[in-house]
């Protein structure tokens, strides 16, 4: 029986929205009894009866051979709280938008206490639509609350152009693959998304967030058009990058988009063709790589048979005004998506999601983990996986936070289920090459 | 046996005899104080609580008076034979961590985030240390009463009622969560969040300062036994006493006593006697002769995690408080 109280993390630069979710949620009719937490600088203004503050201290700890931070007050102040645990049955804890949430959630793993009468239930992160860009490049807090969360509000979504959204939603998307993302406006949202998530428990753990598997794409964008047989002008303002790399397939004949797609990401990664300005490109199966001048340039697409053609761009075609014109009218995509790419940004942060379809030894599993948790458990934030280990019928799950990291069997494997292992890892200057490795010497 | 059905409403924070053992104050950690009669073993009065929670209290040694505090951050000084509010006291801060007594009656030490304040029996302020590293986690008179320790995150300090700053600073770069201060007022211990004991002589002279370790969890539960001689410490299942005796507990083994089955929540020893008390997660109260052969002398089944207790000054009774309001008087039969 599991009565532990579970705690949700709410974290969010100041003015992101985080306080009208906080009220949201304490005036919502969920039937729970809410205990807040709120930070010294909190704002929360509502007559609520169990709102205690924090002064956010920070301890270091010493915790067997591992040293890790905890937030003290939070030890403290639960520790005290627990004591009426009649009274309530839900604990928030508001973070300042300066706090790093690693030493909130490591005090759900370190002390006895908290782990005992408490669960991390989820990390909560709501940023601005429009003002987190500011933050994204270089505040190490912002990079870290998008890192460390497993459900991401992306709040204010009136304020932008949905085209915007999907950029920012694919930046984060390269940071943090693992969390889900809701867009919200005003905060608004679905209880359901924020409380009981249950990101942390082990026991729960059913399927990693799909999309986590997605693989870097080498593309950021890619766009669909239905075309007529005909020449057309792509053409290009100077951008970012003196040269952009393109793939320009036709509709395949099974698989649609998707199968496309996995064609283009091979191809990215194939022999360069260049093409200067005034070059005729045509839609086929190779990497075209556009050399522009300092004005830009201008590119003929000649297409010979009327169909539906996809285009992948290596940097969002905003970055160079992108123009797709036939005879000076604009052809707009049928559809168009905006991919995660986290090389072009150079995004300290960044997730490295694995996959195996062949059992590992855990001994050596173990071997790896430690040394890797040891070395760089200060910049991995998040880890988590679903493992096929040899000799085992039970799924191994696990969790980790910074250097603290559990695991456990779970369930039986189905018969009808393919075994297969999945992790991922969220953290900072990650060695995608390194870890897969690393990751695949560890197969048995 | 104890009368069946005195409850003091919710999880009991904090127990304390008053002068002449006939009374007792209850605090739970929510709703109305109450003093409590022996002989009836019924409430005889109820105190108004604090607002968000109560968090601590402490009965006055010498006067019929006690003191509670909470997340009010509000000081109150009762007179317990009236009921009456004597002083309300203002800590600093949002949350009262702690409240106590001094030894001799004269004064009370009430701690509130990171600011230390000894006020005298009128209520007046007379002094106040707030220079802490983090938030204060504990306090401990001087036996004398002319002084006070506190710990917290980066150590222990120790002030005179009459100086201005601290004439000991024993830094230690983890977080103290309990302190003890043995009778003879010659050593200091330090309960860790890390599972660890810090311990000092004073006065403490750098580099002799001596820790133990092994415990299984942080340890919150200190107590020194009359003669200063025995430590008993919690941080787990097992009782562990120090002989602190010649050289001691530098490169001794400590008595280790088991018993209960769940984490130790509270240890006391007895004023006069040798006997230890200690009261478990697992609902027991277990009375513990460690000079005996068999060293577990009694266990009193307290029904439900046992947050408290608190022997008679004369020991002719404990009292036990427990996570779910429950109080009971015991009274031992030797």
């Amino acid at each position: 029986m599991n009565t532990r109280i579970p705690v949700t993390v709410l974290t969010g630069f100041l003015g992101s929205g985080k306080t009208t979710l906080l009220n949201r949620i304490l005036t919502s009719q969920h039937g729970k009894r809410i205990a807040v937490i709120e930070n010294e600088y909190g704002e929360i203004g509502i007559d609520h009866e169990l709102v205690v503050q924090a002064d956010e201290e920070i301890f270091e700890m010493n915790n067997g051979c591992i040293c890790c931070t905890v937030r003290g007050d939070l030890i403290r102040i639960l520790g005290n709280l627990m004591k009426r645990r009649n009274r309530f049955d839900y604990i928030i804890i508001e973070t300042t938008g300066l706090a790093d949430p690693g030493p909130v959630a490591q005090t759900f793993f370190v002390d006895d206490e908290m782990k005992e009468a408490f669960s991390l239930d989820a990390i909560v992160t709501v940023v601005d639509a429009k003002h987190v860009w500011e933050h994204l490049d270089d505040s190490a807090e912002c990079q870290e609350q998008i890192a460390f969360a497993d459900v991401l509000l992306i709040n204010k979504c009136d304020l932008v152009s949905d085209a915007d959204l999907d950029r920012l939603e694919a930046r984060i998307r390269a940071m943090n693959r693992a969390c889900r993302i809701v867009r919200t406006v005003r905060a608004e949202t679905d209880l359901a998304n924020l409380l009981d998530v249950r990101a942390f428990d082990l026991a729960m753990r059913t399927e990693l967030t799909p999309d986590f598997l997605v693989e870097e794409t080498p593309f950021e964008w890619a766009g669909t058009y239905t075309l007529d047989a005909g020449d057309y002008e792509l053409a290009f303002a100077p951008g970012p990058d003196p040269e952009m790399g393109i793939v320009c397939l036709a509709q395949p004949a099974t698989g649609g988009f998707e199968a496309a797609r996995r064609e283009a990401v091979v191809l990215f990664s194939s022999d360069e063709h260049f093409a200067k300005p005034g070059a005729v490109l045509a839609p086929e199966a190779k990497l075209q790589v556009l050399e522009f001048s300092p004005e830009g340039g201008s590119f003929t697409l000649r297409i010979s048979t009327s169909g539906t053609y996809h285009l992948f761009t290596q940097h969002g075609p905003d970055e160079f005004e992108m123009q797709f014109t036939q005879a000076g009218r604009a052809i707009e995509p049928a559809n168009a998506q905006a991919f995660a790419h986290s090389h072009t940004h150079d995004d300290s942060v960044s997730s490295v999601g694995l996959t195996a379809d062949r059992p590992f030894n855990l001994q050596e599993l173990n071997a790896w983990m430690s040394e890797l948790l040891r070395t760089r458990g200060q910049d991995i934030f998040r880890m988590k996986g679903i493992l096929d280990i040899h000799g085992l019928n039970e799924r191994f799950v696990f969790q980790g936070v910074h250097m603290l990291f559990e695991g456990m069997k779970d369930r039986p494997w189905r018969p009808e289920e393919k075994r297969a292992s999945q992790m991922i890892f969220i953290g900072r200057n990650l060695d995608r090459k390194e870890l897969e490795s690393r990751w695949q010497e560890c197969i048995a | 046996m104890a009368k069946q059905g005195l409850n003091a409403g919710d999880h009991v924070v904090a127990l304390g005899w008053l002068p002449g053992n006939e009374r007792l104050l209850a605090l739970p950690s929510e709703g109305a104080p109450m003093i409590v009669d022996r002989a009836s073993e019924s409430i005889v009065r109820t105190l108004e609580a604090h607002g968000m929670g109560n968090t601590c209290a402490s009965v006055s040694p010498k006067a019929q008076r006690v003191a509670t505090g909470g997340q009010d951050g509000k000081v109150r000084i009762w007179d317990a034979d009236s009921g009456a509010v004597l002083h309300e006291l203002d800590g600093g801060a949002p949350w009262i961590e702690q409240c106590a007594f001094s030894p001799d009656g004269r004064h009370l030490a009430t701690a509130a985030g990171r600011i230390l304040r000894i006020w005298d029996a009128d209520g007046g302020l007379v002094r106040e240390w707030s220079a802490h590293a983090s938030t204060i986690a504990t306090v401990c008179w001087r036996p004398d009463g002319n002084g006070i320790g506190v710990g917290c995150y980066g150590g222990v300090r120790l002030y005179r009622l009459r100086d201005e700053g601290p004439y000991e600073v024993l830094d230690w770069k983890g977080s103290i969560i309990s302190l003890a201060w043995s009778p003879n007022a010659r050593y200091v211990a330090g309960g860790s969040q890390e599972s660890t004991i810090q311990f000092w002589k004073l006065p403490h002279r750098p580099g002799t300062e001596l820790f133990m370790s092994g415990y299984a969890t942080k340890i919150r539960e200190l107590a020194w036994d009359r003669d200063s001689r025995y430590l008993a410490s919690g941080g787990g299942e097992i009782v562990t006493i120090w002989d602190v005796s010649g050289k001691g507990p530098a490169g001794t083994r400590p008595i280790q006593i088991e018993g209960h089955t769940e984490k130790i929540s509270e240890l006391a020893f007895q004023n006069r006697g040798r006997l230890l008390a200690s009261g478990g997660a697992d609902g027991c109260v277990l009375i513990h002769d460690h000079s005996a052969r068999v060293r577990v002398a009694c266990s009193v089944p307290c029904g439900a995690a046992v947050s408290k207790l608190a022997w008679a000054s004369d020991d002719t009774a404990l009292a036990f408080g427990a996570s779910d309001g429950s109080v009971t008087i015991w009274r031992p039969k030797y």
